[in-house]
């Protein structure tokens, strides 16, 4: 019979469970986003979170169960996200898939959430080990080299803002609605990208980190009352651009330590929720075919948080027999070198 | 019926496994942090000393709090994923029932005022008839708020020390939670889980 993994992902603001068999067909996946609950706060509370996640958690589960026409009899094992992430949510998916792992006496797979992402283009790309990696969301920026299943080497992260971070923030400062980064793509789709000089943190600099901190600041210092829409637009655009500018360079230098040290590797991969943003895709399209790699982006629906990449990273972790035990304690900080 | 309490909402994680309300076997472990980590564990300890499966349970029950926050959601979760997984009953019981049905065989006054630790200086707060009727629905006080509610009928019980408020010391007792379980699933419709947090999340609008 073929191996089908239940996921659950409750990591941060989105309640979800999937099935995914071992073949790489997703029989369900499904998200109950609490966007609508956070939006009035300007962002994720996690108390308030991690309480929409205990209500929902059932109807998920139920409902990736009963659309993938599947009975919990008919799955191999339960994987749920274990960290890294707001630590309230972690624990109710945690905690409901250790009971359906102890009740039905299958493997418990605890999933580090990035390892999630990481994975995500082996489940729906063929894209074989080592691979450069693009870690990029709202809590995440990190350069990284898949080597296996549980082996990441890390070139670099971010020193202060995660990307994500860094389009949320500018979306507040200019008083558009949460979640911000799509709404700043938007405005960026009728602006124009020179009208403001922001700086390049770190671009020209060797190594693989980045730093937002100080491009926010300087987007800070444009904004005022006055500002029209189209100035807002021309605003958006010219952040996206230089966020973009400083990508490239990052990867590029990442791109020279791949080469150097995993010379048979022919894959570049971004992943996360940010490499849902078309422009950071086609400045990493460019480069890797400037580069001679092939470029592999999963569909936006899989780089945003869900549970399909728990249950993939789930069947991965079940190949190798990498299951863990019950008293897991679910990590709100876990690294992905640190699996 | 047999059944599988657990509790993780305060300072102990505690397992009962029960067959017609005879305790087949109980385990209590005090511990302040890490109950997510405990909890499966202690229930497959307390299965094996009487040699059963979490799949030979009829039903399970869950402190459905006041309590710790997160201590609630982990007990909560699991009994979620227990209710998906056997599809079995899953009953909440909240934690002033069980301190209720602890001290109401010593109460002589009228009224009692359970109080239960938050591991904050507003402690949780119920009000009950000694027929258990509620006086009072439960709210969130300091003890100094908490004086204005106790008069001569009324005795105080907690888990918690209480400054300046005479007050009887009990713990919520896992040995009472098969009991309390057969009496609501004998009873009628089975209501969904739902915690019992009191207190909500801290949290402000931002400033425009």
């Amino acid at each position: 019979m073929t191996i089908k993994i239940l996921g659950i992902e409750t990591s941060c603001d989105e309640t979800a469970a999937a099935i995914v068999t071992e073949d790489k067909q997703i029989l369900s996946n499904i998200v109950f986003s609490q966007i609508e609950t956070h939006q009035k706060y300007g962002g994720v509370v996690p108390e308030v979170a991690a309480r929409a996640h205990l209500d929902k958690i059932d109807f998920v589960i139920d409902k990736a169960l009963s659309e993938a026409g599947c009975k919990l009899s008919d799955v191999s094992a339960v994987a749920a996200t274990c960290g890294p992430g707001l630590i309230g949510g972690v624990i109710v998916g945690a905690m409901a898939a250790k009971s359906i792992a102890a009740h039905q006496d299958i493997p418990f797979i605890a999933v580090n959430h990035l390892e999630g992402h990481a994975l995500t283009p082996r489940l729906t790309h063929k894209c074989p080990f080592p691979y450069l990696l693009l870690l990029v969301s709202g809590g995440h920026t990190q350069l990284l080299i898949a080597k296996n299943v549980g082996d990441y080497e890390l070139l670099g992260s971010t020193m202060d803002d995660a990307i994500g971070e860094a389009f949320d923030k500018t979306a507040k400062m200019l008083g558009l609605p949460y979640p911000g980064g799509p709404q700043v793509e938007k405005m960026a789709e009728h602006g124009d990208p020179k009208v403001y000089n922001l700086p390049r943190p770190l671009k020209g600099r060797a190594g693989c980190d980045f730093s937002f901190s100080g491009l926010k600041t300087a987007v800070r210092k444009y904004i005022n009352a006055d500002m029209s829409e189209q100035n807002k637009q021309d605003l958006c655009a010219s952040f996206q651009h230089v966020v973009a500018d400083v990508v490239k360079d990052r990867c590029l230098n990442a791109i020279d330590v791949l080469s150097e040290h995993h010379p048979a590797a022919k894959h570049f991969v971004v992943a996360g929720g940010v490499a849902a943003n078309q422009k950071i895709r086609s400045t990493l399209q460019e480069i890797s075919d400037r580069s001679k790699l092939v470029f592999v982006a999963p569909p936006v629906p899989l780089c945003t948080d869900n549970a399909a990449m728990i249950a993939w990273a789930g069947v991965e972790k079940y190949n190798g027999k990498k299951f863990d035990d019950l008293n897991f304690a679910p990590r709100p900080r876990w690294p992905l070198n640190e699996l | 019926m047999k059944i599988l309490s657990f509790d993780t909402s305060g300072d102990f994680c505690s397992v009962v496994i029960s067959q017609d309300q005879k305790i087949l076997s109980m385990q209590s472990d005090k511990i302040k942090w890490g109950h997510a980590a405990a909890l499966h564990p202690l229930m497959m300890s307390c299965l094996h000393a009487c040699d059963l499966q979490l799949s030979d349970m009829d039903c399970f029950a869950v402190n459905t709090g006041p309590g710790g926050f997160t201590g609630i959601r982990v007990g909560v979760a699991a009994a979620k994923g227990l209710g998906i997984a056997s599809q079995k009953p899953v009953v909440g019981l909240d934690g002033f029932s069980v301190l209720y049905e602890g001290v109401i065989n010593q109460v002589k006054t009228s009224k009692i005022m359970l109080v239960l630790e938050s591991r904050r200086p507003e402690k949780f707060v119920k009000i009950i008839s000694r027929q258990g009727d509620v006086v009072k629905e439960p709210f969130s006080a300091l003890p100094t708020q908490m004086a204005s509610y106790i008069d001569a009928e009324t005795s105080v019980f907690g888990n918690c020390t209480l400054e300046n408020i005479k007050s009887d010391y009990v713990e919520i007792d896992i040995a009472l939670f098969p009991q309390l379980a057969h009496q609501r699933i004998s009873k009628d419709k089975l209501d969904p889980i739902t915690p019992l947090y009191i207190r909500d999340p801290d949290v402000s609008l931002p400033k425009r």
